[in-house]
């Protein structure tokens, strides 16, 4: 339990032996030029999944450690539809778009990043999941190596997912 | 909402060539990375989708993207298919998920299985 990813870096990312370099400045300028020509939706991902080893374990650690962000277990499934694991989904109502089931945890550990609109909001996430049993992975704060107005947190959930909050200011 | 989901893959290469090609009809493209470490696709600046290079073995994962219609549903089949990706559910109604949940599944390089999909939900 409370197992740190090996590396020095351990706030973000499982693949990075090292801090990857900051975008260049024409990247940072350029987020959302895509958006011209494509689509209109708010969302581009629409929903991703997690697997945890305990399904009311991690259910709760989501919904408590979520509530500050505004998430919600919106949906469950019935165990008749998934060979008895527990699945269940969370999200800003009215749709789920962050699933946990149940089953041999993913490795490695699976990295999932939700956007918040306040610095607020990022600290009281940390402070929620800690609360929950999540385990420090990077205090709140900026992270000026990704952008220089990212302010994120990172936590890991009881099966070690790096489960971060961000502001992008 | 999900700000970014990072998926291990075997081979960077080929796994951003791939995604290259399959994106083309969703316009998500390559916003930064580092040669064989990583690469972020920026989602229409409303997100980001990351490959990261796996040293292990690894766990197959899941992830969906929204599109604007059903036709962007048949275009990203088509696509992913010609990029090399595996079929893992034709473009179609899945009913079964909610009332008008249109979607269709191909499995990447390293057999993740990649979904887009529209639906249309009250309040949205």
């Amino acid at each position: 339990m409370g197992k740190r990813i090996k590396h020095e870096f351990t706030d973000r990312s499982l693949g990075y032996p090292t801090a990857p370099p900051p975008p260049p400045k024409s990247v940072q300028r350029s987020r959302g030029i895509f958006a011209s020509n494509v689509l209109k939706e708010e969302k581009m991902i629409d929903h991703t999944e997690v697997t945890v080893s305990n399904y009311k374990k991690s259910k709760l650690f989501y919904e408590n450690a979520l509530k500050p962000i505004g998430y919600k277990m919106l949906m469950e499934i019935p165990k008749e539809y998934t060979g008895g694991a527990g699945v269940c989904g969370f999200g800003e109502p009215p749709k789920p778009d962050f699933w946990i089931s149940e089953g041999t945890p993913n490795k490695p550990h699976v990295h999932v990043a939700f956007r918040v609109d306040s610095q607020k909001k990022v600290d009281e996430f940390y402070q929620a999941a800690i609360m929950a049993g999540g385990k420090d992975n990077g205090k709140p704060g900026p992270r000026p190596h990704y952008h220089e107005k990212y302010y994120g947190a990172f936590i890991l959930d009881p099966d070690g997912h790096n489960i971060e909050a961000v502001f992008h200011g | 909402m999900i700000d970014h989901v990072e998926f291990p893959v075997s081979d960077l290469k080929v796994s951003r060539a791939f995604y290259e090609k399959a994106f083309l009809p969703l316009g998500f493209k390559v916003a930064f990375g580092q040669v064989d470490k990583f690469w972020a696709f920026d989602l229409a600046g409303k997100g980001l989708f990351e490959i990261y290079q796996a040293k292990d073995p690894f766990t197959k994962m899941h992830i969906a993207f929204r599109v604007k219609s059903r036709d962007s549903v048949h275009e990203f089949y088509k696509t992913a298919m010609e990029a090399g990706a595996e079929d893992n559910g034709l473009p179609g109604p899945r009913p079964n998920y909610t009332p008008n949940y249109y979607a269709c599944f191909v499995l990447d390089p390293d057999k993740h299985n990649i979904e887009t999909v529209h639906d249309k939900w009250e309040n949205e």
